[in-house]
């Protein structure tokens, strides 16, 4: 066990290394944000001292030396655009993220396992196929259009939630609601098929030999060993959610990491989006790590068999 | 169900946090205004690159020796308030006494020295590149400063507009990071709040010069999607909304609690050419003038732009030195369109490729898509290219190879602005026109001999000879096709009296409830 | 679950489409879809890029301030919204399947390379998609659109670089399960080379789950062409497609609700179409499920 982990630790270690050099190196190519600081009234020497003062002006090898040297003290630098350390940028910015994907669970995992249960458990019945095709609805609206309708209804019309910011829970549920959405759709595909799966394992059948009730069988029984696989999709969409949800926090003016990824990319500011990469990378491994681990620990085959 | 539990037990601890994070809560009878912009302001660094955002903050938090007008025109006395001009290169400046920083630093001469020695720190990422020509601003008494140039400063009193001070003891004892988020300054409002993608809070500061403003707190809250800062505006959430859609318009002055403010911008529209490697038809100045025929402004106008904005005859504004208002914007006219493209050699048209961004103006990808169609209605085939904003500008904004560009690197024509912060068009000629100029694709020595002497000349009734020689140059050589002028929009609650600004600022001394 | 395809499962394919009205509706949508995007040029009333700025905003029939030559109304440079929707199912469509092709073929491939070669081979392999997820999606779009320049093609070479994970981490996990099934080791006891056993054997029994991931990813396509233009990273304007229809309507759902929501409600019916197929395949190649 111990070895597995120490493994998986320097995988996960190379995977963070290997996504910050690859950032480091794919940022360079697309463009020079001297030019983009730059005042349009200003001159080409006043670009020259841009890219002296931001150091940019250096062979490419000596700035990546200069990244990894600042790397190890737990600094890639300072923003162009704010002037703030770009890691402060960024962690001010988790806690917002973590709070979405918080929400986006807290409504899209308990729908999507209610769905997934009711379709498995009237299979091929009209309620199946009414489950299923709803929680596939919210896979295929696409996110920005349901975003503008649920500030156009409930915070233009109804007037019940602020149309967009943050700063109370009120803020908070109709982001989580959209990006609740497309996880509901996963979840509730996994959650019908595993379902499926474990009601004709043995165990479930001897529990209706004994006579159990069905409810109580799908409950204490059944639903137990499916929910493993589900946690298994949720760990890796929450890895996904924590990258940002970019498109719902620009409409919300969320203030989350994806938005300041995509201010930061605009902008050339590649401290704050390496910052950005390094730490959405690191949640995504450690997610992922994390759940992999919940599943060689628990494996339902092992506890139950 | 237990994994369901700890999720739960996990997310009440974060509930907590969510209700303290952000700190919107306003006490009660505060005269609050909340105004809604399309991005994040970089900061309250006076000094620093001010971005499309930047203004709204820095003239709300800080003030200069003078104050240029909302519609650009005058310059009134701010922090100084007498001057005289001493020589073709000196001014002196008398400034008001008694007059502290937001923190209690006494405001004098020495402070308006180590501004400007900040503000020009050559190592140091700063936005000297505005003050072009400034030697030095020195102390030479404690309530008086004299302004030294290397060479004449067009339009210079509106120049100087733009240089805030900051209070020396505090600004040299923090960090530039300690400054940006914590600025002190000597404007109407002071700092409260801030970090980067929350509110920019400020509040009424007591010992401003001019008394305390009307309003106890000002909100700036970046809202990035314009359906979303309607949305905040019809909700009565926020109370004045920057760059509303077009289309959005009719909504917000039907609804009863609303109205559409517009003012005139300072953003000139054209189309730009590379005159270096460019496209060969576009070479020949009756195709340029044919495409200036075929576009049709005032259409475009009265469709996309809901009616807001102003056909362009050269990139002169009508508020800039030395305009020329007897040249009208090329008519509306394909028949002729067709014939000079004919007498250009070009009698079946050609094609060409258009850059824009959805950014570079307001609806920059539908009014790039008309023009397009316009274009191509004469012959001219025109291919409209997309590309994020940043891109766009990293093509040809201080391109430093232009001059050796493989065909195809840029695309031959794009949608462009200027927007030039002072009423003098010195810094487009300069930066679109002249060979040195970091957007110029121009190389035409004789025009930059024209550009450098009316950029330093002193005597105004010549400088106005020299300006309508260069209009007269600009309007038969269409090197750009100037399309409109853009209009400055706000939706804004009606319980608010303020008219909005050619500067594009939202000002808290502006702004007055009903 | 590991049996080998036969002709018996087809008739079963059948059966179970006729038992499951819904997915035969899907079936019978997409086909009028495909038909509807490769006649487009003959049914659409009008050129999709023609513009008349002076009847803008036309909405649909039968709202009021309709016009008939007007079907779905006009978008905001006065193009008939009809005609824009039916060429916009071309394009979308041949996105949404070159995508899918492409993404499926890579992942595939490295899946069965990974759980077939197993040791260093997987582990490289594994490590480089755990690199693709972890990495910003959007930060690759950008540095592709900025340096390829924006295009149909390096659209979907983005969304293709991105979508073949699903395949590789899936086929990857079946191929380990089957590797140690009776027919595999018995062919390769009997001296089969690797590349003969993974295409004759192990092929061919995880094409179907394949085809289900691939039926689920069309839909996902489309939506995420979407979102590049609303990044201002989609396809040239001149080629009207859903994404860029619904990406760009959304500035109008206040004084045009119809620009966004007509494309938005295609691309939902064309997901949920494809989707319930995806179901029904899944669920026709294993009864138990």
């Amino acid at each position: 066990m111990a070895e597995y982990l120490a493994g998986r630790l320097v995988q996960a270690l190379l995977v963070i290394l290997a996504v910050t050099a690859l950032a480091f190196v794919l940022l360079r190519v697309v463009g020079d944000p001297a030019r983009l600081l730059m005042s349009p009234e200003g001159s080409m020497a006043d670009l020259e001292s841009i890219r002296r003062a931001l150091g940019l002006d250096a062979p490419l090898w000596l700035q990546f030396v200069r990244f990894l040297k600042g790397l190890a003290f737990g600094d890639v630098g300072t923003s162009y655009t704010f002037g703030l350390p770009a890691f402060q940028l960024v962690f001010q910015r988790v806690p917002y993220t973590v709070l979405l994907t918080m929400g986006a669970l807290l409504v899209g995992v308990p729908a999507g396992i209610a769905l997934g249960v009711t379709a498995a458990v009237n299979r091929g019945s009209a309620v199946d196929t009414l489950a299923t095709n709803l929680a596939v609805l919210g896979r295929a609206v696409p996110n920005f259009w349901l975003a503008i309708i649920l500030i156009l209804l409930f915070g233009v019309q109804l007037r019940w939630l602020p149309p967009s910011g943050s700063g109370t829970f009120r803020h908070l549920i109709m982001p989580a609601i959209t990006l609740a959405t497309g996880l509901a759709a996963i979840v509730a595909r996994l959650t019908r098929s595993s379902m499926l799966e474990v009601l004709r394992a043995d165990f479930v059948r001897t529990a209706y030999a004994k006579g159990q009730t069905p409810m109580k069988v799908v409950y204490r029984h059944a639903f137990r060993n499916a929910l493993l696989p589900v946690v298994t999709i949720v760990g890796l969409q929450m890895g996904h959610l924590l990258g940002g949800a970019i498109i719902t926090e620009t409409i919300f003016a969320w203030p989350g990491i994806g938005r300041l990824l995509i201010q930061s990319i605009n902008d050339y500011d590649y401290p704050v989006v390496q910052a950005a990469v390094l730490v959405i990378a690191f949640g995504f491994v450690a997610l992922n790590l994390l759940v992999d681990l919940l599943y060689a620990l628990i494996d339902p085959r092992v506890t139950y068999r | 169900m237990n994994e369901v539990r700890k999720i739960r037990s996990v997310l009440l601890l974060f509930l907590p946090a969510a209700l303290m994070l952000g700190g919107l809560a306003v006490a009660q009878g505060q005269r609050e205004v909340v105004v809604g912009l399309a991005g994040d302001p970089p900061g309250g660094d006076p000094h620093k690159a001010r971005g499309a955002q930047g203004g709204h903050i820095l003239f709300n938090l800080h003030a200069g020796l003078v104050e240029l007008s909302g519609d650009m025109e005058r310059v009134s006395p701010m922090l100084a308030s007498s001057w005289e001009q001493l020589d073709a290169l000196t001014w002196r400046f008398q400034l008001r006494e008694g007059l502290a920083f937001h923190n209690g630093e006494p405001f004098n001469a020495a402070a308006v020295e180590y501004s400007f020695k900040r503000l020009m720190d050559p190592a140091a990422v700063r936005l000297n590149s505005d003050f072009p020509n400034f030697e030095a601003i020195e102390a030479v008494g404690d309530y008086v400063v004299e302004v030294r140039l290397k060479a004449p400063v067009p339009s210079f009193m509106a120049v100087l507009s733009g240089f805030l001070v900051v209070p020396p003891q505090y600004t040299s004892s923090v960090s530039e990071e300690q400054y940006a988020l914590n600025p002190v300054g000597i404007g109407p409002y002071k700092f409260v709040s801030w970090q980067p993608g929350q509110p920019f809070v400020m509040e009424a500061f007591d010992g401003y010069w001019a008394g305390r403003p009307a309003l106890d707190r000002l909100v700036f809250r970046p809202i990035p999607e314009a359906s979303t800062r309607l949305a905040e505006l019809l909700a009565g959430t926020v109370d004045i909304i920057a760059a509303p859609n077009y289309d959005d318009l009719k909504q917000i002055d039907g609804n009863a609690a609303t109205r559409v403010e517009a003012a005139p911008g300072r953003r000139t529209v054209f189309l730009n050419m590379d005159h270096i490697a460019g496209l060969e038809p576009l070479q020949d100045a009756r195709v340029r003038q044919a495409i200036a025929h075929a576009v049709d402004r005032q259409l475009l106008i009265d469709t996309l732009l809901g009616g807001y904005g102003e056909p362009l005859a050269t990139l002169w504004r009508a508020d800039m030195f030395g305009y020329d208002p007897t040249l009208e914007p090329y008519a509306y006219d394909p028949d002729e369109a067709m014939r000079l493209l004919s007498e250009a050699g070009y009698p079946d048209g050609f094609a060409v490729r258009m850059l824009t961004s959805e950014i570079v103006i307001n609806k920059g990808l539908e009014v790039a898509e008309a023009v397009a169609s316009m274009l191509t209605d004469v012959g001219i085939v025109t291919e409209v290219v997309v590309v994020p904003d940043q891109v766009r500008r990293n093509m040809y904004i201080a391109n430093v190879n232009r001059d050796h560009l493989q065909p195809g690197e840029v695309e031959p024509m794009w949608l462009a602005n200027w927007g030039a912060g002072i009423p003098d068009a010195t810094s487009a000629l300069l930066g679109l026109l002249h060979t040195s100029g970091t957007s110029s694709f121009t190389r035409i020595p004789e025009l930059d001999a024209r550009i450098d002497a009316f950029a330093s000349e002193g005597d105004e009734a010549v400088r106005v000879g020299m300006a309508h020689d260069l209009q007269d140059y600009l309007y038969t050589e269409m090197l750009q096709v100037p399309l409109f002028l853009q209009s400055n929009l706000y939706g804004v609650n009606e319980r608010l009296d303020w008219s909005a600004r050619k500067d594009e600022y939202v000002l808290g001394m502006d702004i007055s409830i009903r | 679950m590991s049996r080998p395809e036969s002709g018996q499962k087809r008739l079963g394919y059948s059966k179970a489409l006729l038992r499951r009205p819904a997915a035969a509706i899907s079936v019978a949508f997409l086909l009028v879809l495909a038909v509807a995007a490769v006649a487009a040029p003959y049914l659409a009333p009008h050129n999709p890029a023609r513009q008349s700025l002076r009847s803008r905003l036309l909405p649909p029939m039968p709202l009021a301030g309709s016009q008939q030559t007007h079907a779905l109304g006009t978008d905001q440079l006065g193009r008939d919204v009809l005609s824009r929707l039916l060429y916009g199912a071309r394009v979308s469509l041949l996105v949404g399947m070159s995508v899918v092709v492409i993404a499926a073929s890579i992942g595939t491939g490295l899946g069965l390379a990974a759980g077939y070669l197993g040791g260093r081979v997987d582990a490289v392999l594994m490590r480089i998609v755990d690199i693709f997820l972890a990495f910003p999606f959007l930060l690759l779009a950008i540095v592709f659109m900025a340096t390829l320049g924006p295009g149909l093609k390096n659209i979907i070479l983005v969304l293709a670089l991105t979508g073949w994970l699903d395949y590789a981490r899936t086929v990857r996990a079946q191929v380990l399960a089957l590797r140690e099934t009776e027919y595999v080791t018995a062919a390769e006891a009997l001296g089969v080379v690797k590349s003969g056993v993974m295409w004759r054997h192990i092929f061919p029994n995880i094409l179907a789950s394949v085809i289900v991931i691939a039926s689920l990813q069309v839909g996902a396509v489309i939506v995420a062409e979407a979102s590049l233009t609303f990044l201002g990273l989609g396809v040239p304007p001149a080629i009207p497609t859903w994404g860029t229809m619904l990406a760009t309507g959304r500035e109008y759902m206040s004084s045009a609700w119809w620009l966004a929501t007509l494309p938005g409600v295609a691309i939902t019916l064309t997901v949920l179409a494809v989707n319930t197929i995806g179901d029904w395949l899944r669920d026709a190649r294993d009864p138990y499920l």
